[in-house]
């Protein structure tokens, strides 16, 4: 890795700041530790290699593997690198460093609580447990530390927002003028989203489960709690996607020898992931009755505009290496793909990342797809999808991205190298196996979140293989990214034994098409959060309110049919959503 | 824009396209399998992808190298 003589590093410049982004890493790889472990014994478990644990314990191991891997490693790790993000594009310390310690200790006191309601599960003598899986909707219970854990949690997850929108007022006060700085926009548009989105697991968590499971009140209305659990189910994947963004942009093109090819389109992305990613979540409620088909639709159209989005990354972000190849003196058509530094594994890392993330586009667009996904849905066709997305494009971004950021923030080089490639190209292998295995289970209807789908003797007549190679190949890939897991630890842990020394600075170029080159009104974030929350009110009021006027905010549940508008439903409607409105209306008046 | 520098080629790539490949390689006997019913042993096949995928690596390798000889 090429670094630049006379540049500081992080480290160097920001001693506290680098010393909170470490330990954001520590919780968020001790996750990756403990939730890989949890993997690889679920899929030797269901494809029944190796089972050392009763199936009884299935939910349990699944739950941990679930909440450590998509809840506590990738938000550690963003908030990690967020941190880094903003300190060092804006110039600027946090306000203050106590409240940043403070938030980082609340997320850890809540993912230790809710990590205990969950461990609490497998240990007889404790009578509590909390095998609700990730998606932690009713009727499935869990004890009260669960849900607890997760409002901490969140609420740290909040704070630093916060902490980062008061670094970027400080600096505005004194840049009233300038552009927001790329990764600085980058953070404090994801933070948007964020805060939109967990309006829906908040009031869910609050008002609902918790109460339930401490005994407040009898019974929760399970599509209620499944509708707002999703308002934010969807968006978390982007929450955990846009930092994997924020190094593809900013991070990437600089290692590819080039510079970011469009600062503007880049803006464009992070507002458009503003606007649209939250009034999207039932698309995974398709099946769901008691939700009309045309509530269904509409998330289904907006699922689709999220397309738009992805594709211009995959424009900009290939553009951008494109760029650094040529400047190494690649040439021809295809030719410079060739000049990349592919030994590098913070690049060959990323690379990798994004093709997988392609094909899980593909697949993610037969989820949301209303007449496809009734073939697929509930299917380990969806395990293998978002393996490819936040597994694969987010997890193993982040841990190329570590590569390169783990010089800048202890000042010491990574103890191997070539540890570090091996590990990344047998995560993409490893996850090519699963995958494939689990979209093509999918489609033969192999259920997921099962500890006993054999299907011993069941053979598909009309296609290659069978249930038994599916299996093997689900084992083998699972197993290697076990090993590729445990590689990358390793390989970080010897790496605190290396020297400290001088020289790892690198600085991060300027892209080739400034934020001049933009509309200073993709900076205007009052702009895009009005526009956000008007499009969630539209995508939302109408079924939340329908809900509640079929079966009662505490009620069992609704009819299932018919499904869609009846002029009943639109009565009760008028009741839930209009009358209030217009009542508060007047009191304003 | 900054001066363009001599090429840079390594065998990192060879690494990542020789992986790449066989995935692509394991991939096309899903699609063999799901869109035309053809059924491929996987054990030879995959050994049949070692052998292709190795080759030509091999051969990329070599032109590479007498291209850099030359230059």
């Amino acid at each position: 890795m090429a670094t630049e003589a006379g540049t500081p590093t992080f480290a160097n410049k920001y001693p506290e700041e680098a010393s909170i982004v470490r330990r954001a890493f520590l919780v968020a790889f001790i996750a990756l530790g403990v939730g890989a472990l949890a993997g690889v014994i679920q899929a030797l478990h269901r494809t029944n290699i190796l089972r050392i644990i009763p199936s009884a314990d299935y939910y349990t191991v699944l739950t941990l593997h679930g909440v450590l891997l998509v809840i506590v490693f990738t938000i550690f790790f963003l908030v990690g690198v967020f941190q880094w993000a903003i300190t060092r594009s804006l110039e600027r310390s946090p306000p203050n460093i106590t409240f940043t310690k403070a938030w980082l200790g609340l997320m850890s006191l809540g993912s230790v609580m809710t990590g205990a309601a969950i461990v609490s599960g497998v240990i007889s003598e404790v009578d509590a447990s909390a095998d609700v899986l990730f998606t932690f909707y009713a009727p499935l219970q869990a004890h009260p530390l669960f849900y607890a854990g997760l409002v901490v949690f969140i609420v740290g997850t909040w704070l630093a927002g916060v902490d980062w929108f008061r670094t970027w007022l400080g600096w505005r006060r004194e840049h009233p003028d300038e552009r927001i700085p790329l990764q600085a926009f980058m953070v404090l548009t994801t933070m948007i989203m964020w805060y939109i989105a967990t309006i829906g697991v908040a009031v869910s968590v609050l008002f609902f489960l918790l109460p339930w499971s401490l005994g407040f009140i009898d019974q929760v209305n399970p599509l209620l709690t499944r509708t707002l659990f999703w308002f934010f189910g969807h968006p978390v994947v982007y929450f955990w996607l846009l930092p994997a963004y924020l190094l593809w942009y900013t991070v990437m093109p600089k290692i590819a020898g080039g510079r970011l090819f469009s600062d503007p389109l880049a803006r464009v992305v992070f507002v458009l992931f503003v606007l649209l990613s939250t009034p999207v979540g039932i698309h995974h409620q398709y099946m769901d009755p008691g939700i009309a088909q045309g509530f269904k639709f509409i998330a289904m159209t907006n699922t689709m505009f999220l397309l738009l989005p992805s594709l211009l990354t995959a424009f900009t972000v290939v553009a951008s290496i494109e760029h650094g190849a040529r400047q190494r003196g690649g040439t021809g058509l295809l030719g410079w793909l060739r000049a990349l530094p592919w030994r590098d594994p913070a690049f060959t890392g990323m690379a990798l990342a994004g093709l997988m993330f392609a094909a899980g586009g593909f697949s993610g667009m037969v989820n949301a797809g209303m007449n496809i996904n009734y073939l697929v849905h509930n299917t380990l066709w969806v395990p293998g999808h978002f393996h490819l997305t936040v597994g694969t494009a987010v997890a193993l971004t982040f841990m190329a991205g570590t590569y390169w950021l783990w010089p800048q923030l202890t000042n010491r080089r990574l103890y191997s190298r070539p540890i570090a490639l091996a590990q990344v190209v047998l995560w993409f292998g490893g996850m090519a196996l699963m995958s494939n295995a689990m979209h093509v289970s999918g489609l033969f209807g192999i259920p997921r979140r099962t500890a006993e789908p054999q299907y011993q003797g069941f053979d598909f007549a009309t296609t290659f293989g069978g249930v038994s190679e599916l299996n093997i190949q689900l084992a083998l890939g699972g197993t290697l990214l076990f090993v590729s897991t445990l590689l990358f630890l390793s390989n970080l842990a010897l790496s605190l034994a290396q020297p400290t020394r001088s020289g790892l600075g690198q600085q991060l170029p300027a892209a080739l098409s400034g934020p001049e080159d933009s509309p200073r009104v993709l900076d205007n974030l009052a702009l895009w959060s009005g526009i956000a929350v008007v499009l969630v009110v539209l995508a939302y009021a109408l079924p939340l309110g329908s809900i509640i006027a079929d079966s009662g905010l505490l009620g069992p549940g609704g009819t299932a049919y018919p499904a869609v508008l009846t002029p009943d439903s639109l009565a009760g409607l008028q009741a839930v959503v209009a009358d209030p409105v217009v009542r508060a209306l007047e009191v304003v008046a | 824009m900054s001066d363009r520098r001599p090429p840079v080629r390594t065998r990192g790539g060879l690494l990542v396209a020789v992986v790449v490949g066989l995935v692509l390689w394991f991939e096309a006997r899903t699609v063999a399998g799901m869109f035309f019913g053809v059924t491929l042993p996987p054990v030879p096949y995959m050994l049949a992808g070692v052998v292709v995928v190795g080759a030509l690596a091999i051969l990329a390798d070599v032109t590479r190298t007498s291209h850099s000889a030359r230059s």
